[in-house]
């Protein structure tokens, strides 16, 4: 099956999509993901000891999420509409705002995702303005209500119109005249690249996360992750749950003195006529001397990047 | 109110009719047909091209489709015919006369050569001839369980005969994983033709004993869908959701049957299985849920596929979860082979759903890296394809691809470019750059020259392990890899690929004998042909053959690429790919290629999606739609003249044991190779290897070898033992003796995760 087909594995073709804005303090616990496939869906994790409450436009609560599991307003016609793209039939109670709430568990575990109307990107098309700029631009914005516990508040976002790009960022580095010789940064090409490091000297390499803690140390007996380090644990490659091995331990992720990762800073986002270079900074520590790397990413129109075999 | 498909209800029936439903015999257990064998006299060759491109003798299929019993009602397809619907008649479909749904015979998509030489092989997609208007909205109703078949070829006799396993769909059935409301389960399913187990999308691996276990698979259903109602037949719609199985399930022909082992920790669809020297197996890859990869309990591995490896022992038949630092983010069905010194190498190569964008991680697809089961973590080794060593073929690849328009320029440009041949770069794209700044070629140069010679992951290619051979002192130090075909990465931000095949080919090595892993990649000749999915088999030789595939990605354009019907030839030693002999049958998307026990090669497979998504229709000239369930073997030019014979050799070879082979060419032997049997799907072999074993020649009649002790490079299992002489034509293999490699398997290793 095909992902641009099926719309596997991305997005689909719709200029317009909902962004999620950070998430409020009083959601602690809470993770939440806006996922486009035929439509955009709200993906809620609730790792908090509280019941969270999602309300309908109405303001009608209809889906509880909590320890024991999911719950649903059986009797609230959001429920029916949240269920697909398409209208979906619904008893008669469910067309009564006034009918009392039927709730009833629907899932046992702590997540769950729906199809929320609120996200819908049809009413927040680009105007033509916006078209004619090919920039990335501000549609609309969208809330959700919730209550964790007894304290109300919202999940927002906006929808934001993205042109189509006709090429795409390559990016590369530099490294600093003085790097000690045979340290080797390759970048790996991607929205969000990843780097590749190889040193056959055995230096001892750190590499600086985003908030200038280390985060990787690469040195002969192998590579470690410091699991404290925010910028690894939002972008190590193996950021499953199963690393998160507390707060304030390193821990070995690999036995070899090469290693490659993703790196965050150098994150580019096509669109718009415009495409100025980036530049980025990716700081580090050889054997206890720091360095910087300069990153910078220069686009490319697509008619540079033919590739044929013939 | 009247359906929507009321009109071509009415329409149908019209072009209906003409369909005269037969009696179709019912799918049990060791229900068996025959058919004949064509031999090699068949071969549709004259001698002297025989002798220089090999041929094909005509196709053989399975003459008998069959139903399963007892199936009520329809199978989840709507049941409203389109006229459109142009379901090849050629005898290997009929509707059953119950159900009006049309049963198919399987194509042989995925293949294992049992150790008696007979062929395990299953179907892949199965009931898309059932899809009526589009496989993205019926497929989840309508797609079933994929039936296996054994096939034996017994050229004395000069028949094919077909049985069927039981269960024939190897028995798995596993709860759907939903997670938006509106879901539609199992709803092609019933209790005798069920859609929750489909072997479609498993790999598959020869076990130590010569069975054969399938590890993942399909669950068909519709997320979020809808049930209608025509004529008082429901049916499904909805947007097809494949989920990925925990399933593994072994078979064994001596019970010709199935049954289930230890599940996954994790589901997986379109994973790769690796034995290690021990016997047990490694799983890779592969993703839970393929149309919507999003998973709420992980929010943040959403859109990934799973990284998490896992170990089969086979001492208690489970699979233990490797750990954190196993984890790794590899494309689907990644390409993966054990090297001798008992790693994992990831060579990146896989299957990406180019040109859309996959994966939030799926730069990292571009690093070779190696899993060391031992540590539970891996170690990265290069960007793939560099450090590049610079040949000729190198040098105007690149001097092709930078073509300045300037006579002056291109000139410059191919004297800096052939002064570098012979050297090995690190970055040749920046190298080369560098050196041509005062040119201004422009600031893509850099990667366009990578691309020029096709760096980073190959999708939708095959990654062939080259004989391993034993260094003077008999050590295994070095292990190449023939990386050919397939489509490119593309150099873009958000794109993991082209949808266009390419001809680029290249050998990686890893060289083990300073005691690291040190990676280089050198380019060879380009294919005549630009192939997707062109499957390989390393002939005994060291030659290799390649067979079908397409001239497009058929999963982004299914029906509309190209079938490459011409074979080529690989030869290590000149590094250059030769045309070889046309196939009888067009075999794009599940085709599949297997060395036989005498030196041929069986060519099967092609169960295309259908065209364009939608049904079953033919683009004129381009790939066939509609399954293939034929057969057509290959005889290469070594067939058509003298051999050298096996007159005698042991049934089972021990770890660092010495034997005898008898022959009476023993003079004359350049060299005697243990070939692993295959077991492919997908272009996926993860034991694919042939181990090239140190003689001597004792007299006349009797060779001694010495078998090696290292079990990363024999791993334990069922192989076929050839004997090559020397001839003024080259290399000419014996027909094969079977033998079992004995070994450390069943042995009880530490499951404590790190």
């Amino acid at each position: 099956m095909s992902s641009g087909m099926a719309f596997a594995h991305g997005p689909g073709t719709n200029p317009v999509h909902p962004v999620l804005d950070k998430l409020s303090p009083a959601l602690s616990g809470i993770t939440v993901e806006i996922a486009e496939t035929l439509a955009p869906q709200v993906l809620i994790a609730n790792r908090s000891k509280k019941v969270l409450t999602i309300f309908d436009a109405a303001g009608r609560p209809f889906i509880r999420i909590g320890p024991t599991g999911v719950q649903a307003d059986l009797n609230a016609d959001s429920w029916y509409k949240s269920l697909s793209t398409t209208t979906v039939p619904e008893p008669q109670a469910a067309k009564d705002p006034k009918s009392p709430a039927r709730w009833t568990v629907i899932d046992h575990e702590q997540t769950f995702g729906w199809f929320d109307p609120r996200l819908a990107v049809g009413p927040h098309a680009p105007t033509e303005a916006m078209r004619k700029a090919d920039k990335p631009a501000f549609t609309g914005a969208w809330q959700i209500e919730v209550a964790l516990g007894a304290t109300r508040t919202a999940i927002t976002g906006h929808f934001q119109y993205q042109p189509a790009a006709d090429g795409a960022y390559i990016t590369y580095l530099v490294p600093p005249e003085d790097l000690p010789d045979g340290i080797q940064f390759i970048v790996s090409q991607g929205a969000i690249p990843a780097v590749l490091l190889l040193d056959p000297g055995g230096h001892d390499i750190t590499i600086i996360g985003l908030k200038g803690e280390d985060e990787i140390r690469i040195g002969k007996t192998g590579t470690w992750a410091n699991t404290a380090s925010d910028t690894w644990r939002h972008w190590g490659q193996t950021h499953r749950a199963s690393l998160d091995a507390g707060p304030g331990q390193w821990i070995q992720v690999s036995h070899g003195a090469s290693y490659s990762w993703l790196e965050p800073r150098g994150e580019t986002k096509a669109g718009g006529a415009s495409h100025p270079d980036k530049h980025w900074l990716l700081p580090i520590r050889v054997d206890g001397v720091a360095y910087v790397l300069q990153g910078v990413a220069s686009w490319q129109d697509t008619e540079h990047q033919a590739v044929t075999g013939k | 109110m009247r359906s929507p498909f009321a009109f071509l209800m009415v329409l149908s029936a019209l072009v209906a009719g003409s369909a005269v439903a037969q009696t179709l015999p019912p799918l049990t257990q060791g229900a068996s047909s025959s058919a004949p064998l064509p031999s090699i006299a068949a071969a549709q060759c004259a001698p002297a091209q025989c002798a220089q491109i090999g041929g094909f003798a005509p196709v053989f299929v399975e003459p008998v489709i069959y139903t399963v019993a007892g199936t009520p009602g329809q199978t989840g397809g709507i049941p409203v015919a389109n006229p459109l619907n142009q379901t090849p008649a050629n005898g290997n479909c009929a509707p059953d006369p119950t159900t009006g749904a049309l049963e198919c015979k399987p194509a042989g998509t995925s293949l294992a050569n049992l150790p008696d030489g007979r062929i395990m092989y299953y179907n892949n997609l199965e009931g898309t001839e059932n899809i009526e208007f589009s496989i993205l909205i019926e497929g989840g109703g309508t797609l079933i369980n994929d039936q296996s078949r054994v096939l034996t070829m017994d050229q004395s006799t000069a028949a094919a005969t077909w049985t069927v396993p039981g269960p024939p769909d190897g028995g798995a059935a596993e709860p759907a994983q939903c997670l938006l409301p509106g879901c539609v389960l199992n709803t092609g399913g019933t209790a005798t033709r069920p859609d929750s187990g489909a072997l479609f999308c498993s790999d598959l691996v020869n076990l130590y004993d010569g069975r054969v276990m399938a590890v993942g698979g399909t669950n068909y259903f519709a997320e979020p869908g809808v049930t209608l109602t025509v004529d008082q037949s429901p049916f499904t719609l909805g947007l097809a959701e494949l989920q990925g199985l925990r399933a593994a399930r072994i078979f064994d022909e001596n019970q010709n049957g199935w049954a289930q082992t230890g599940s996954m920790n994790y589901a997986r669809w379109y994973p790769s299985l690796t034995s290690l020297g021990n016997g047990d197996v490694e799983v890779f890859g592969g993703v839970t849920k393929l149309v919507k990869p999003i998973y709420p309990s992980n929010p943040l591995t959403s859109g990934q596929n799973v990284v998490n490896t896992e170990t089969f022992h086979l001492y208690n038949g489970a699979w233990n979860d490797n750990g954190a630092a196993a984890q790794r983010s590899l494309p689907l069905f990644p390409r993966m082979h054990l090297l001798p010194n008992g790693q994992v190498l990831y060579g990146a190569g896989g299957q990406a759903f180019s040109p859309a964008g996959e994966s939030i991680d799926q730069p990292l697809w571009n690093i070779v890296t190696a899993y060391d089961p031992m540590a539970r973590s891996w170690t990265d080794l290069a960007y793939a394809g560099m450090p590049l060593q610079l040949n000729t073929v190198g040098a105007g690849q690149i001097v092709s691809a930078i073509r300045p328009s300037n006579p002056l320029a291109a000139l410059t440009v191919t004297n800096v470019v052939n002064s570098l041949v012979g050297q090995t770069l690190s970055n040749p794209g920046t190298v080369i750059s560098q050196l041509l700044a005062t040119l201004n070629l422009g600031s893509s140069l850099s990667s366009q020259i990578n691309t020029a010679i096709g760096s980073g992951m190959r999708g939708s290619t095959f990654d062939l392990m080259l004989p391993l051979t034993p260094d003077s002192a008999g050590n295994y130090t070095k292990a190449q890899f023939l990386i050919a075909g397939g489509t490119l990465t593309a150099a873009a931000a958000t794109n993991p690929g082209t949808v266009v095949a390419t001809t680029l080919s290249r050998v990686d090595t890893i060289d083990l004998s300073s005691g690291t892993m040190a990676y280089s990649s050198q380019l060879t000749s380009p294919m005549d042909q630009p192939r997707w999915y062109g499957t390989p088999a390393l002939l005994p030789t060291g030659k290799v053959m390649v067979f079908s595939g397409s001239s497009d990605d058929e999963v982004v354009i299914p029906g509309l690429g190209n079938p490459v019907m011409i074979t080529e030839l690989f030869d290590p030693n000149t590094q250059t790919w030769t045309r070889m002999a046309g196939q009888n049958h067009a075999r794009t998307y599940h085709n599949s290629a297997l060395l036989l026990q005498d030196g041929s090669v069986l060519v099967g497979g092609h169960a295309p999606i259908n065209t364009g998504y939608l049904f079953n229709f033919q683009v004129p000239g381009s790939s066939p739609d509609g399954r293939d369930p034929s057969f057509e073997i290959y005889y290469p030019p070594y067939m058509f003249g003298a051999r050298p014979a096996i007159t005698a050799a042991p049934t089972s070879v021990a770890p660092g044991s010495r034997f005898t082979v008898s022959t009476p060419q023993a003079s004359a032997i350049d060299s005697v190779v243990l070939v692993r049997r295959t077991a492919i799907t997908h272009d996926v072999d993860g034991d694919q290897r042939s181990v090239v074993l140190p003689f001597t020649v004792t007299d006349n009649n009797t060779l001694a070898v010495a078998m090696t002790a290292n079990q990363s490079v024999t791993p334990p299992g069922a192989y076929m033992l050839f004997i090559n002489q020397k001839t003024p034509a080259g290399l000419v293999p014996s027909v094969s003796a079977p033998v079992l490699v004995s070994g450390a398997a069943v042995t009880q290793t530490a499951d404590v995760i790190p």
